[in-house]
């Protein structure tokens, strides 16, 4: 596949090696699409996808200085640059894990035409402090960071940050863990166009309770997959997609192979001022997940007029042998009566509303215990824009 | 001369366009304990929650006078730092927010009190009325049973101490037990000058306590008014028994 | 960590997308084979002697179907072949089943076996044929006609009053709403036309067992029930076609037009034999303060895409949607519901429990909009999905999609197995397998059998226990 005029043809990038991650050529970017079947009544995308295509690498510049990042990270990528901080435990090489490809999607193709390296982690030991990772983009600039995490017999905490302020920014993470316990915080904050993709193959022994909080900008497409492999392993994952006056479609997949794994997915999204927040949580449990249990709880709050919320929850289940699975959806104003409970108390209609808002972040992020803090933290700074 | 605390006049109350309440009147003077029975759907939560200010009972008629002020579109929370608390017959859930917090919170919007105040004065009202001090680390009503939801309601009254206490079917779900506490808080309250408006289906937690008149809700409206012993004769014959006009007593 | 992740191998093969639930794993799509022409559908309206009007319908509705796409989501395992469609306009067509020794054997052997009443037998065979449907015309017609009641075979709606059917047939289901809608309208024959007057409450669930003329036509059968204003019905469609050896493709359609403050209950029991391909398409449009009941229960057929479908276009409409799905064996049921909610205060209530046993697929596929405006409205989903082997599945797709504020929907789902232990205590008590399953599967059902007339109920029972039984999977 790779040919050295190929390369010569695509913009340079910081590094002549380009022998890690996949390649992908322009005539074969053109014959990809955004999705692989098109919208249906009852099955459809939400993310405003000719957004991308203005914005796209065929026509925004893929190299940007980096800019003021909020937060320094263990690994800091902003614009094409990259810098690092590696705390002892945590080993870097190149490439990915291949649990990404750019034939998937015309987005996944973008993303891979405009990267210009991936970085590889692997966890060699148990972390006390968490890992920082923070992805950053202040320019107009179609800028892709890409970067692999390996976990095998260890402990962790990763904190993902994700800032797109200007053009578009794509974030593809990688992550491949064994025997292995991990806490994944994702903090979203955005104001231009973010594509975000998390690809986690979870083998035997692994356990991982992630919370992700998105601010969505103009357009989020936030996505994390999940496929849990091993025997045992587990997932709780958490997320709060919030959007205000901006758009979130947030895709959560769990796929789950391995007999008795265990996975529980939560969301509860809030959109306000015109915003879109949309859920489509999948959990899918095949047939030689045996003696698994699966559940999605999706929930949408819409917090004004002219905003909107949609809420998808899918479960497939192809064995009979299962524990439980459940899922449930709800899209709906805040409950007037506990509303209505708290105004009781004292507390006027904004406070009521940022003290629920508060509790449903520190509820969703109560499987956490070592980034506990920092999450609601997070959420904290969201709820204040919120409301 | 007792001071009037709450006058309803000529209240007509719609929820959803339907007109729930029919024109009621009544006066309850400051320290008084006036109770309010009725079958089924004659209108007692929403006497107690229009009172309150719940935006989804809509006053067609008639006002509410609290305290010498006319209230009846005021919104909740300012009712409630005039002194009106409602205790809920169906307290939420909020989940993520502990008890103590919302506790804190509360005191300090309706009494001023401070955090670290409050903090202490929570913890030795609980001691005071014996209740279990793991409550106050759980969450906002969130698993909690009926019984233990309505002590909650109890322990926040007793706390915030104020002018006029409504309790909306205290004991509705409860054990024996904790309608002992609960009516024994309510007694406490009313001893400590409390204005007390308590909407019950049943009568048995009067046995705990002594109301200075009772009325009866039918329909949307006050059909008769009286002292203990309408209870009686609704205990004995039921609601169909006590009409306005057959009733010796009259509103 | 040398060792290749599912997640490479799925990535590899490209096949990520598919497994994340957009598209339905099944083999293979439906394909259509051959062509209708103009013809065919001028012999057909010729045969019908049908007015002019319904025949430029037919024709506009032939070429929306030549123009309209595939949908993307319908998938199958066998190919449709057009040309055999022909075959239903010829009216000298044999293979109608006049007569017990056309059903398939192992079907009569069960009955032979089971000897059961002939209301049941209507049910399990669905053989029109041996049905008297003129007696229940008969019986009824006097009172009908009193109260102004109309209820007639289509075709002959279409003669007799043109008015009422142009103003309200293929306006609550257009044939341009996708492929099948255009087929079915380009080709419909057989089915009923009901209308019921301005206040009039009928105090009895109509039963529907048409006539069938010619036993390919009713493979297109057209209902359509107009309730007038403050009107009451209650319509029980049985499985009313005949059963065939060979393979077949059902395109049906039921239109309902619900006016102000009019009450429709429309029931459906679908056993068709185990080679239909059903395929209906069912929807009531209400009007204010109206309300539109659907119970649609499918046993039979090989694969079976229904949703019925409620459009609450007047303020304070209500409907309510029952689905009960059974797919016993390596079949595919891919049912659900669909509501729109177009005006304030309307109201929706959707509960789906789908049964699959012994390599039984179910889909859920399901569908509420809350539109902008629909101010204070409410949705409720609920799908249970019971799974009773290892080798069945079931999949639930529900959209929940509001634009309203001051809306609610709320949905929930559960999917459960048949436990082991609760298998093995009923065992203990005696309880045969067979019968443990039709137990928990009725139970699981209960809800929706409470809506049911009592017969009806007794009905589905048998068939159910049928189904579980050791001559059952019938087909």
């Amino acid at each position: 596949m790779r040919s050295n005029e190929l390369s010569n043809e695509r913009p340079s990038g910081l590094s002549d090696e380009r022998s890690n991650e996949p390649l992908i050529t322009r005539e074969a970017l053109e014959k990809l699409t955004y999705q692989k079947y098109g919208d249906s009544p009852t099955i459809k995308s939400y993310t405003k996808w000719k957004l991308f295509e203005e914005n796209s690498p065929l026509r925004l510049p893929t190299e940007a200085k980096a800019g003021e990042v909020p937060i320094r990270g263990n690994i800091t990528l902003s614009g094409s640059e990259a810098s690092f901080d590696l705390p002892d435990g945590v080993e870097l090489g190149e490439g990915t894990l291949g649990l990404s490809q750019p034939e998937e999607s015309r987005i996944l193709g973008f993303h891979f035409y405009a990267l210009k390296k991936a970085y590889r982690l692997k966890i060699t030991r148990d972390l006390v402090e968490p890992l920082v990772i923070a992805s950053h983009l202040s320019r107009r600039a179609f800028i892709s960071h890409h970067i692999s995490i390996e976990a095998e017999d260890v402990k962790a905490p990763i904190i993902i940050y994700d800032f797109a302020g200007k053009g578009a920014k794509s974030l593809v993470v990688e992550l491949k863990a064994r025997n292995a316990e991990l806490e994944i915080l994702t903090v979203g904050r955005h104001r231009a166009l973010s594509h975000y993709l998390l690809r986690a193959s979870l083998g035997e022994g692994a356990s991982v309770r992630a919370f992700t909080v998105i601010s969505a900008g103009e357009m989020s497409h936030h996505r994390e997959d999940y496929s849990l492999e091993g025997k045992g392993s587990e997932l709780i994952l958490r997320g709060m997609p919030i959007a205000i006056g901006s758009a979130v479609d947030y895709l959560t997949n769990v796929l789950q192979y391995g007999e008795k794994t265990a996975s529980e997915t939560r969301v509860h999204g809030f959109s306000y001022e015109n915003g879109w927040t949309v859920h489509r949580g999948v959990a899918k449990v095949f047939e030689s997940a045996r003696n698994s249990s699966s559940g999605v709880v999706s929930q949408i709050t819409i917090m004004d007029e002219g905003s909107l919320g949609v809420s998808v929850p899918m479960l497939e289940v192809d064995t009979g042998e299962i524990e439980s699975a459940f899922h449930s959806s709800a899209v709906r104003q805040f409950d007037e009566d506990a509303l209505f409970y708290l105004r009781s108390r004292g507390l006027d209609s904004d406070e009521a509303m940022s003290l629920f808002v508060h509790g449903i972040g520190e509820a969703l992020s109560g499987h956490l215990e070592r980034l506990r803090s920092k999450a609601r933290s997070a959420t904290a700074e969201l709820v204040e824009e919120l409301l | 001369m007792v001071m009037l605390m709450l006058k309803v006049e000529n209240l007509h109350v719609n929820v959803a366009e339907k007109e729930i309440l029919r024109g009621v009147d009544f006066e309850l003077a400051s320290g008084e304990l006036h109770v309010v029975m009725g079958p089924n759907g004659s209108g007692k939560s929403t006497l107690a929650l229009t009172i309150a200010g719940h935006p989804r009972y809509t006053v067609t008629k008639g006002r509410i006078i609290f305290d010498g002020e006319e209230v009846t579109r005021a919104k909740p929370e300012e009712r409630a730092r005039k002194g009106i608390f409602l205790s809920f017959q169906h307290p939420v859930e909020v989940e993520g927010v502990k008890v103590i917090n919302f506790f804190q919170r509360t005191l300090k919007n309706l009494r001023g009190i401070e955090e670290v105040e409050a903090y202490d004065m929570i913890f030795k009202a609980v001691e005071e009325l014996g209740f279990e001090g793991s409550m106050l680390s759980r969450e906002l009503n969130v698993g909690f049973s009926g019984g233990e939801r309505k002590k909650l309601e109890m322990l926040q009254a007793y706390l915030v101490k104020p002018k006029l206490l409504i309790l909306d079917e205290p004991d509705s779900g409860v054990d024996v037990d904790s309608l002992k506490v609960i009516a024994g808080v309510i007694a406490r309250l009313h001893k400590e000058g409390t204005g007390i408006l308590l909407i019950t289906h049943y009568g048995r937690i009067l046995e705990y306590l002594n109301p200075q008149r009772v009325h009866v809700l039918k329909e949307g409206r006050l059909v008769v008014s009286g002292g203990m012993e309408l209870v009686k004769l609704i205990e004995e014959k039921g609601f169909a028994a006590v009409n306005g006009d057959e009733t010796a007593v009259k509103a | 960590m040398k060792q290749q992740s599912r997640l490479e191998e799925i990535l590899k093969a490209g096949s990520l997308e598919e497994i994340l639930g957009t598209a339905v794993p099944y083999p293979k799509e439906i394909e259509l084979r051959g062509e209708i022409t103009e013809d065919v559908i001028r012999e057909i309206s010729r045969i019908k002697n049908e007015p002019e009007w319904m025949l430029r319908h037919r024709l506009k509705a032939l070429e929306l179907f030549k123009k309209l796409p595939m949908p993307r989501w319908v998938v199958g395992i066998e190919e449709l072949d057009l040309e055999s469609f022909s075959l239903y306009s010829k009216p000298e067509v044999s293979n109608e089943i006049k007569d017990w020794d056309d059903l398939p054997e192992n079907i009569r052997k069960t009955f032979e076996r089971l000897n059961i009443p002939e209301i049941e037998k209507r049910f399990l065979s669905g053989l029109t044929a041996v049905f008297d449907s003129e007696s229940v015309y008969s019986q009824l017609k006097e009172e009908f006609e009193k109260k102004g009641i109309i209820m007639v075979p289509m075709e002959e709606a279409v003669q007799r009053y043109p008015d009422l059917v142009k103003r309200y047939f293929g306006r609550v289901f257009p044939p341009g709403e996708h492929k099948f809608s255009a087929l079915h309208h380009a080709l419909w024959s057989g089915g009923a036309f009901v209308y019921i007057p301005k206040g009039v409450r009928v105090p009895f669930p109509i039963e529907a067992f048409f006539v069938i003329g010619s036993a390919l036509e009713g493979q297109f059968e057209h209902t359509l029930l107009i309730a007038d204003e403050g009107s009451y019905v209650h319509f029980i469609e049985g499985c009313s076609a005949p059963m065939y050896k060979g393979f077949s493709f059902h395109d049906g359609m039921v239109e309902i037009y619900a006016h102000r403050n009019a009450t429709v209950k429309f029931t459906t029991i679908q056993n068709w034999s185990r080679n239909v391909i059903n395929f209906n398409n069912k929807r009531a449009i209400i009007e204010e303060n109206a309300y539109v009941e659907w119970i649609e229960g499918s046993i039979g057929s090989h694969i079976t895409y229904t949703y019925p479908s409620s459009v609450l276009k007047g303020e304070g409409a209500r409907t309510a949607q029952y689905v009960v799905s059974l797919s016993n064996g390596q079949y595919l049921k891919d049912t659900g519901a669909k509501t729109w909610h177009l005006a304030p205060n309307t109201s929706s209530k959707i509960v789906s429990k789908s049964i699959s046993a012994n390599g039984g697929i179910n889909i859920y596929r399901g569908l509420v909009r809350i539109l902008k405006g629909a101010k204070n409205s409410t949705a409720t989903v609920s799908c249970d999905s019971l799974i009773l082997d290892e080798e069945s599945k079931a999949y639930t797709y529900p959209h929940n999609q509001s634009d309203e504020p001051s809306a609610s929907i709320i949905h929930e789902a559960t999917t459960g197995k048949l436990g082991e232990d609760k298998l093995f205590y009923m065992n203990s008590r005696g309880i045969s397998e067979e019968e443990a399953k039709s137990l928990i599967v009725l139970g699981f059902i209960s809800e929706i059998l409470e809506g049911l007339p009592f017969e009806y109920v007794e009905v589905l029972k048998k068939v159910i226990e049928l189904e579980f039984s050791e001559v059952g999977g019938v087909g």
